[in-house]
Formats: structure tokens, C-alpha cells, sequence
């Protein structure tokens, strides 16, 4: 049996906050987000049972099987994250955060638990439990007050692994006009009741990612900023009740995943643009799903409106035992700088499913009160 | 009747802009710093994309308190960037470990003390209340 990472991170974080601290620092962030599904109604939609209650259904957040209905609902997207850290040294620190939401099943979820060591200014390491870093906002993704819209476009950042247990090392540095942070990992991931195989199974499954290694680049110069991922690992799904590994389409039971991220952002004064692609490659054993988001706003004075269209679009070698989704969306947001530490936030989306019906076409409206503190 | 009213309205946005671009902004440093400081990193260390010095000692930068006029009008002229985006930015990266935190001070006088006490730091002030041991490095 694995030691539970979870208990041990938790019980570290205790004795660290107990420690009469060197220097011990709380933080955090929340959301409260409220929203409701309507349109045409698509009641024989392929998502797990659960979910044919309602007429139309939007998933918000894939890996914490948020999704909202017909019905107001407060649940899918609400979430409340502590954040501690200590220094031990002004070299050595411990960071930990604690997440919890109303999405699924009510729980509170250990995100962030690892220690970080800076060598020298330029090379910094850390161990632990840390977030995958497939998007430019993977990273911040639980803090909605990081973005510009109420929610990441779920069509690029929706996928069953958010965080991986392992370790990283990043490396700074100013070339020229250009300033370079780049990362290198490795570590595994598993997510035992995962909410993301909810919405595809009535039956619990545990998802794992195995021998995950990868990197990533991001570059900025004045109001450029570019970003480059990929990251290779094991991919395995199994019963929760038999233990046993499900079988995919190609007739094997694990395969191998490669996945590509380009992130292109523009930031000034008036202009703000926000651009992802994506390429999830299942392919040896499922699919080879392409998404990509492009959104453009502007900032006048608190507000920031915006219009984002995405899509996400999967291709498959085996048509005999997979049905590829693809459907595109449209959102309309507007955030509000309420304080200096909150925001108010607008949004209207509308999500084109098909022409292989998934979760059927959608429009949503929702309105988030963001928070740090 | 309309017309008359934006006219107005343009010339009174124009002079509030003129208005506020008088207001000069200095940035310091120590007195006693020899690092040859340039407008680029400045920006950069200011946005935190380069958390280090030319010498490859550890920045400490140090911003006025966010809301306050000067503090919008750095981050508006020097980084070109709306007050939201540092904002934003700012918790993306101290949410993830990328940044300890950031500091901030209440006025100029408090931004001053700080620069004259502690090694490497560099903030920004009104340019008529610059005094004391630090050395201006830039004027916007």
C-alpha cells in the first residue's frame, strides 16, 4: 500500500503552523459562483445517468465533475483555499494549500503540499504535492481572482489529473529584452473516486498518471508572454470496486499519453488577449483530442469585458469502439475589480455540441464573487 | 446639444489626463548601490519576470499601496499595464509558490525608509519627495 501522501502532507502542515514560527505566513482565496443551464432540451445525452435529470447540463469543471443544470445552483464552481507557508531558512520553505469545494461530493482536497529549495536566484527545486502545469493558468486555476473570466474555458483546461506527487526544478533568467522561467518534472498522479470518470460512469473508477515526465517554457517581453508544455506519462483506468484495469477501445489496458501546450497572451494598457492550444494524444489506445480558446478584452477602468470562443474536438483510430466528441463555445464575460482583493464577474456561454450528441448544446449564465485575502 | 455635451466631456478627460502625467515619479535605490540599472529591468523587476539584479543578488522590489494614485500611474506608464492585470498577476503567482509575496507600503515616506534600509531594494516615489540616502535611478 502507498503512503497516503494526503495524511502525511496534512500532518506536516500542522507541525509546521505549531512551530512558533520562524515565519509562517496564511493566506487565501475563494469563489462563490452561481449559475443555471438553458436551451433546447437533449435529454439522450452519452454522460453517466446522473446526469439526465435535467434538460441541459454545462460541465464547468471537468476534473471536479462541476456541472451545472436547468436548476440555480450554487455548488458547481464554489470553492474556499488556504494557503500556508513557512520559511525555515530564507533558502528552504514548506507551502501547502487547502482547497475545499461544493462541486460533486463536498470535500476538501490537499492541492499543494511541497517544500521548496532555492539553490541560487536562478535555479529553484521543489518536492511534493504540486499542480500540473498543462496551461498557462493551471497553476492559479483554483484562484478565480487570477483571470479575467469567471471560469478557465473548460473546452482547453477540462481533464481527469490537476495535480501530480514528484518533484520539479525551474530556471530564471533574463536574456536580452526577454525573460525566460522554465520547468522540468516528473512524479505520478492518482485520483482514486475520480469526479471526472463521473461523469462519464456510474460506477466508481480511480484514474491514473503514471511516470509522468515533462517541461515547459514561458518567455515575456514587455507584452508578450509565450508559453510552451509538454509532458509525457502512463495513462490507466481502473474499477474501483474489482481493482481490475478497464479495457480501452484498442483492446489494451494502459496505454501512453503525449501532450503538446502553446499559450500566446498580449497584455497593455487597453488591449488583453489570451490564447491556448492543445493537443491531448490517447491515440495509440483512445483519441487524439485538439483544443484551442482565444479570447480578447479590454480594461476600462474596473471592468474588463471580454468574448472568448474555444472548441475542443477529438479524433479516433478506433471508430468500432469510440464515439469522438467535438463541440465549440462562445462566452461573453465581464469582470469588475470590486477592491483591490475582490471581483465581481459576468459570463454567458454557449456551447454547440455535436454532431455526435455528448452533453448536447447548452447556454449558460453565471455571475462569481472572487476573493483573496 | 449632444455633441456639445462630449466636446466637453473630451476636453475635460483630456485635461485630467495632462493633469496627472505632470505628477513626475522617481525611482530609487539605496544610496550606496553601484548596480547600473536600466529602464528594461526596471520593468522586469517590477513585473517580477526577473526576480534578480544584474550582479545576480536577489531584487526587492517594492510597490506603493495598490489604489493609490502613484501606484496606478507606475504601473500605468512604466509597465504599460492595467492596474487589474498586476492585480491578477499578482495572485497567480503567490498561489503558486512562484512569488513569497509582494511588498507594499503605505506613502513615500515608507518607501524610502525601506530603500534606505534594506539591500537591493528599489521602489518608486513622488519626484518632489525624494530626500534621504537613496540614489534616483529613473524619472517617468
Amino acid at each position: 500500500m502507498k503512503p497516503s501522501v494526503n495524511l502525511v502532507s496534512i500532518a506536516a502542515l500542522l507541525v509546521v503552523s505549531n512551530v512558533n514560527a520562524m515565519d509562517f505566513k496564511l493566506s487565501g482565496f475563494g469563489s462563490v459562483v452561481a449559475g443555471y443551464t438553458s436551451g433546447s432540451c437533449t435529454p439522450d445525452n452519452t454522460l453517466s445517468d446522473r446526469y439526465n435529470g435535467s434538460c441541459t447540463r454545462f460541465i464547468a469543471d471537468w476534473a471536479h465533475a462541476g456541472v451545472y443544470s436547468s436548476d440555480f445552483d450554487y455548488r458547481p464552481e464554489s470553492k474556499l483555499g488556504l494557503q500556508g507557508m513557512v520559511k525555515f531558512t530564507p533558502a528552504l520553505s514548506f507551502t501547502s494549500q487547502l482547497v475545499a469545494r461544493t462541486a460533486d461530493v463536498s470535500q476538501i482536497s490537499l492541492e499543494w503540499a511541497y517544500l521548496t529549495f532555492e539553490i541560487n536566484p536562478e535555479w529553484t527545486v521543489q518536492a511534493g504535492r504540486k499542480r500540473l502545469p498543462l496551461f498557462y493558468y493551471s497553476d492559479s486555476q483554483d484562484v478565480g481572482f487570477s483571470y479575467p473570466w469567471l471560469r478557465l474555458p473548460p473546452d482547453v483546461y477540462g481533464w481527469d489529473a490537476v495535480n501530480y506527487n514528484g518533484a520539479s526544478a525551474t530556471y530564471r533568467k533574463v536574456l536580452g529584452t526577454w525573460s525566460l522561467k522554465a520547468d522540468a518534472f516528473a512524479g505520478y498522479e492518482s485520483t482514486k473516486n475520480s469526479p471526472y470518470a463521473k461523469l462519464y460512469y456510474t460506477e466508481p473508477k480511480t484514474i491514473d498518471w503514471t511516470n509522468i515526465v515533462g517541461g515547459d517554457v514561458e518567455l515575456n517581453k514587455d507584452w508578450l508572454t509565450f508559453r510552451l508544455t509538454y509532458i509525457h506519462s502512463g495513462y490507466q483506468q481502473l474499477d474501483q470496486a474489482t481493482g481490475m484495469r478497464d479495457t480501452w477501445p484498442s483492446g489494451a489496458d494502459t496505454g501512453k499519453q503525449t501532450i503538446f501546450g502553446a499559450s500566446l497572451n498580449v497584455d497593455t494598457e487597453h488591449l488583453l488577449m489570451r490564447s491556448e492550444y492543445s493537443v491531448f494524444d490517447r491515440g495509440s489506445f483512445q483519441y487524439t483530442a485538439h483544443a484551442w480558446m482565444v479570447g480578447v478584452g479590454s480594461p476600462i477602468g474596473k471592468w474588463t469585458p471580454m468574448v472568448t470562443a474555444s472548441s475542443y474536438k477529438e479524433s479516433t483510430n478506433f471508430p468500432d469502439g469510440y464515439v469522438p466528441s467535438s463541440w465549440n463555445s462562445l462566452a461573453f464575460s465581464a469582470r469588475y475589480d470590486l477592491t483591490n482583493t475582490s471581483a465581481l464577474k459576468f459570463q454567458v456561454d454557449r456551447l454547440h455540441d455535436g454532431p455526435n450528441t455528448f452533453m448536447g448544446d447548452a447556454n449558460v449564465i453565471a455571475v462569481s464573487y472572487d476573493f483573496v485575502f | 446639444m449632444k455633441t456639445n455635451y462630449l466636446k466637453f466631456l473630451t476636453i475635460i478627460l483630456l485635461l485630467t489626463a495632462a493633469a496627472s502625467a505632470h505628477a513626475e515619479i522617481a525611482v530609487i535605490v539605496g544610496a550606496d548601490s553601484h548596480v547600473p540599472y536600466d529602464d528594461l529591468m526596471i520593468e522586469k523587476i517590477f513585473l517580477v519576470q526577473s526576480l534578480t539584479l544584474p550582479d545576480g543578488s536577489k531584487a526587492a522590489p517594492v510597490h506603493q499601496k495598490d489604489g493609490t494614485n502613484i501606484h496606478s500611474e507606475f504601473v500605468l506608464s512604466l509597465l504599460n499595464k492595467a492596474p487589474s492585470y498586476i492585480r491578477s498577476g499578482w495572485s497567480k503567482l503567490t498561489f503558486t509558490g512562484s512569488l513569497k509575496a509582494i511588498t507594499e507600503l503605505p506613502d513615500d515616506d515608507a518607501v524610502i525608509k525601506y530603500v534606505e534600509s534594506t539591500p537591493n531594494a528599489i521602489g518608486y516615489v513622488n519626484a518632489k519627495k525624494v530626500k534621504g540616502n537613496v540614489r534616483v535611478v529613473m524619472k517617468l
